[in-house]
């Protein structure tokens, strides 16, 4: 019998993927939704002074609570400001704070993971009980906990958030810095003698980058329904900052006659939210195949 | 596959051989519905016993699966609940086909597992499917299969996945077990050394076509169609140490395309201009042995 | 098996010793001092110091927190500045309500939510697949405390059909309490009308609190029956005549649930998390909303406290998750 070599893996993978990717999109319509919802949270963030109709936090004694109409189509506060605004304008928090929250999470622990994983040992042992140890609470609990005895306001919100969901990103730099450490060009690396730190920025570091950037879009849904619960339990943004879950939080006291003040926030973080974890599962199904069954 | 009639006696075992590709498994899997939902039966019937499979519900076919028709797959290892024990995967089975309730299935269940040779009955049915090798576990699941007994029982290379010295002894299990339950059974191989070892009957397909069938002398003792004696030159013990292995060149060609002449003509060392045009004619050998092909006709 | 679970105490062990450490750091860089809080601003420099004293505060850093685990063993969580309370009995006064508002809805959780999952993955692809999972991604998307608002908007203040606050009626008391579950209590002194009220009032926040796990629990079960269901013994059982719902709960479901099992694990996080916003918006007497009480007050020792308490349970209900995964499985027993 002959012996057959297998072709070479030289095709044009990027024009495959793109084929693909637009297939994989079209047969799952709920990722569109998604890509469209991210959009539309994203425009009206970046324009919401242009959006907006009044000011957020301007105070108009006179129209206060004022059920939804033409003028104030999501009503007003107790305040007299008109909620769309308020809306338009958390959209700008919600996302800055939780890609920002997102981000040093990301950075922080995605570069504890790759030199947990690059230098292993006791180091490593050391590093990832303690994630373990982060891990066992339950994360809103430690986040509130946290961000308690930082003190209660937005910033401090934001570092509590990014603290607890550090594990995950070690984890995941982690994992991928143990395979890249037994990759030969990192084993040749180390032979010329270059050093550690050389090796984990050039190499370790830039191989961690895709997973990590991909697991931040899976996050961030997760991470603007932890910064609007915060505030809504006046751990987060003080009043009068236009924050979904601080409005929210004002809102509840209202509810009974005034149904609008609570629903139409709440309305919002609900479809940012969503936005994000169709975004994610899509991407999930898209990059990873066992599971895009 | 296209109009193919098969006709096994009971306590005889028929082998359809034929190179791997060439859509044995699919079918064999189509005959009791079990085809991924992706997968369907575009065209053409599977008519057993006078009913066509093809067009039955689900409900109906429900009541030839296990209890008219059994099927021995080819992979043991994945075969088997891996959570489950033994004697209760067993006992399942048979309470079903009996219509007896656990209890009164269990004495039954130690008797399948005597008849598949194991000596310690009561130990083995405690044991889940990871604590045993993989030609314990396909002896199991020969004896799901015959629990009913069944009428007819498909086997789909049932010995490939197993080691050498272990496929001998599921083999002649299974043809002491025909013997016994009175089953006819069809067994799907690629390989003629296991049609030698047990079959009665043989029936070599390509591509979803007969080309030959007999009994298991006439085709190993004097095959007619070029493919059948491919196919035995292609058998290690057919060469001399240091010869190279004959091999067939070309592939199986896809069975959605149509083509007017022989099925075998595009790979068919002796094939002639006609052999691509015309379907060959049916010629009768024997009471038994039938083969499709021109060279054999001129 | 016995190693394993020797595996996973010791792991308890380092993990308390950590959440332990974690909270004793995170109450001592509090700003401010946690002596002048409890006397109060006007008290003389001697009441200051003596407070100081009593709490520890005088001593080294290490010889604090050996204090704070002594006193932990000896289940002193410390003082509450808001109640005056010793922690530890504030949170055993307000546990059973927590722990009956979770349990309702965690029976609810796993009751609808490995149906649906079920459905979803047989019926792949189909509207019913479609509603399921628009009604999961929903679960995991929704804030608890806004989905709470709502239903009290609507079935409260619109509807009028169920309570939207407490445990009980005004009015009502339960006068003997055994476990601290009112609806077991009830039962068991065979009071229905309190019976009755308990459970009418606990229907809007444990179906709200549980939607978040259900959502997590349909949509695991819903994944890991799909990739079962496509299994080789699957199609062996079918083809020996296991009809189909046999085949789907006792073969299928079955091994499904084991991943099941772990996420479910985790999921108590977000119930717990969960827990602390529902009490809020009910006005649920649990240690969620004495935690939110608290934490207006900058009480931290109670603070503290629950979170201890909480890092402790979600711990050992993991550990019990683990445990019932390998009798799920025989491979991992061994």
């Amino acid at each position: 019998m002959e012996m057959q070599v297998e072709k070479p893996v030289f095709e044009p993978v990027s024009v495959q993927r793109k084929s693909l990717l637009w297939y994989k999109l079209q047969k799952n319509p709920m990722t569109l939704v998604g890509i469209l919802l991210v959009t539309a949270l994203t425009v009206i963030a970046i324009f919401a002074p242009c959006i907006a109709p009044s000011d957020p936090v301007k105070i108009n004694i006179l129209d206060r609570l004022e059920a939804p109409s033409v003028k104030h189509p999501f009503g007003t506060d107790e305040v007299g400001r008109d909620i769309l605004t308020r809306v338009i304008y958390g959209a700008r928090l919600s996302l800055g704070v939780g890609i920002t929250a997102v981000v040093i999470a990301g950075l922080i622990g995605s570069s504890i993971g790759a030199v947990s994983g690059y230098w292993g040992g006791t180091v490593d042992q050391i590093i990832m009980r303690i994630m373990d140890i982060i891990l066992s609470f339950p994360t809103l609990v430690l986040a509130m906990t946290l961000a308690a005895t930082l003190g209660p306001n937005l910033i401090n919100a934001m570092l509590a958030i990014a603290v607890v969901k550090i594990p995950v990103y070690v984890r995941l730099a982690r994992s991928e810095a143990l395979s890249v450490r037994e990759r030969l060009y990192v084993k040749a690396a180390k032979t010329f003698g270059l050093p550690d730190w050389y090796i984990i920025i050039r190499h370790i570091i830039p191989n961690t980058i895709t997973p990590v950037i991909i697991q931040t879009t899976l996050d961030l849904g997760d991470v603007i329904l932890l910064v609007a619960t915060l505030g809504f339990l006046g751990l987060g943004a003080q009043p009068p900052q236009p924050e979904w879950g601080t409005m929210i939080s004002t809102g509840f006291k209202h509810m009974i006659d005034q149904w609008w003040y609570p629903t139409f926030p709440g309305l919002a973080i609900f479809l940012a939210v969503v936005g994000f974890n169709l975004l994610g599962d899509g991407l999930r199904d898209i990059l990873d195949p066992k599971s895009a069954r | 596959m296209d109009r193919v009639s098969l006709s096994v006696d009971r306590g005889e075992i028929l082998a359809i051989v034929g190179e791997s590709g060439s859509g044995k498994s699919v079918t064999a899997l189509s005959i009791l519905g079990l085809l991924d939902k992706n997968a369907k039966i575009e065209q053409g019937n599977i008519v057993f016993d006078g009913t066509d499979l093809t067009k039955l519900s689900t409900k109906e076919i429900q009541k030839y699966r296990g209890k008219r028709i059994g099927m021995v797959f080819q992979e043991p290892m994945t075969a088997l609940h891996p959570t489950m024990r033994i004697g209760d995967q067993l006992t399942n089975v048979i309470k079903r086909h009996h219509k007896l309730t656990k209890k009164e299935s269990h004495p039954i269940m130690l008797e399948m597992l005597k008849d598949v040779h194991f000596e310690e009955p009561e130990l083995i049915a405690q044991k889940y499917p990871h604590e045993l090798s993989g030609g314990m576990r396909q002896r199991i699941v020969i004896a799901l299969a015959m629990s009913a007994p069944p009428e007819l029982l498909i086997a789909d290379e049932p010995t490939t996945a197993l080691d050498v010295t272990i496929q001998a002894e599921i083999l002649t299990l299974m043809k002491e077990l025909t013997q016994k339950y009175n089953i006819a059974v069809i067994l799907i191989t690629h390989d003629l050394g296991v049609v030698r070892e047990v079959s009665d009957n043989v029936c070599v397909m390509y591509a979803g076509k007969i080309l030959e069938k007999g009994t298991t002398k006439e085709i190993l003792d004097n095959p007619k169609h070029p493919y059948t004696n491919l196919l035995l030159r292609a058998l290690p013990d057919q060469v001399n140490p240091g010869e190279r292995l004959q091999e067939i060149e070309g592939e199986v060609p896809d069975l959605k395309q149509h083509l007017p002449g022989c099925i075998f003509s595009s790979r068919c060392p002796l094939s002639k201009d006609e052999c691509f045009i015309k379907a060959p004619p049916q010629l009768s050998l024997s009471e038994t042995q039938m083969v499709h092909c021109w060279e054999v006709s001129r | 098996m016995k190693r394993i679970i020797v595996k996973r105490l010791s792991l308890l062990v380092l993990v308390l010793f950590g959440v332990t450490l974690i909270t004793f750091v995170m109450s001592h860089v509090i700003p401010g001092d946690p002596a002048r809080m409890m006397v109060g601003q006007r008290a003389s420099e001697e009441t200051l110091q003596k407070v100081r004293e009593d709490l520890g505060l005088d001593q080294p850093v290490w010889a604090q927190y050996l204090l704070y685990i002594r006193g932990l063993l000896s289940g002193d969580l410390g003082t509450s500045i808001r109640t005056q309370q010793p922690v530890i009995s504030d949170l055993a006064a307000f546990f059973p309500a927590t722990l009956e508002l979770a349990l309702y809805a965690f029976i609810i959780a796993l009751l609808i939510g490995i149906p649906l999952g079920v459905i979803s993955a047989v019926k792949q692809n189909t509207i019913l697949d479609h509603i399921g999972r628009v009604f999961s991604i929903g679960g995991v998307s929704i804030p608890v405390f806004w989905s709470g608002i709502v239903a009290i908007i609507i079935f409260y203040a619109q509807l009028g059909w169920l309570p939207a606050s407490g445990r009980l009626s005004i009015g009502l008391e339960i006068n003997r309490t055994i476990t601290g579950l009112y609806t077991i209590d009830s039962l068991l002194t065979g009071n229905w009308k309190i019976f009755k009220d308990s459970l009418w009032h606990l229907i809007l926040p444990a179906i709200t609190l549980s939607y978040v796990q259900l959502a997590t629990i349909t949509r695991q079960v819903r994944a890991s029956m799909l990739e079962v269901l496509n299994q080789e013994y699957i199609r062996t059982a079918r083809a020996n005549g296991i009809e189909e719902w046999y085949l789907i709960i006792f073969y299928g479901l079955r091994n499904a649930l084991k991943p099941t099992v772990t996420v479910v694990g985790l999921s108590f996080g977000s119930l717990l998390g969960g827990a602390v916003v529902t009490e809020t918006i009910f006005a649920w007497p649990g240690m969620g909303k004495y935690v939110v009480d608290s934490i207006a007050f900058l009480d931290f020792p109670s603070i503290m406290g629950f979170t201890l308490i909480i890092a402790i349970g979600y711990v050992i209900i993991n550990l019990i998750v683990d445990l019932l995964y390998m009798v799920l499985d025989p491979q991992v027993r061994e």
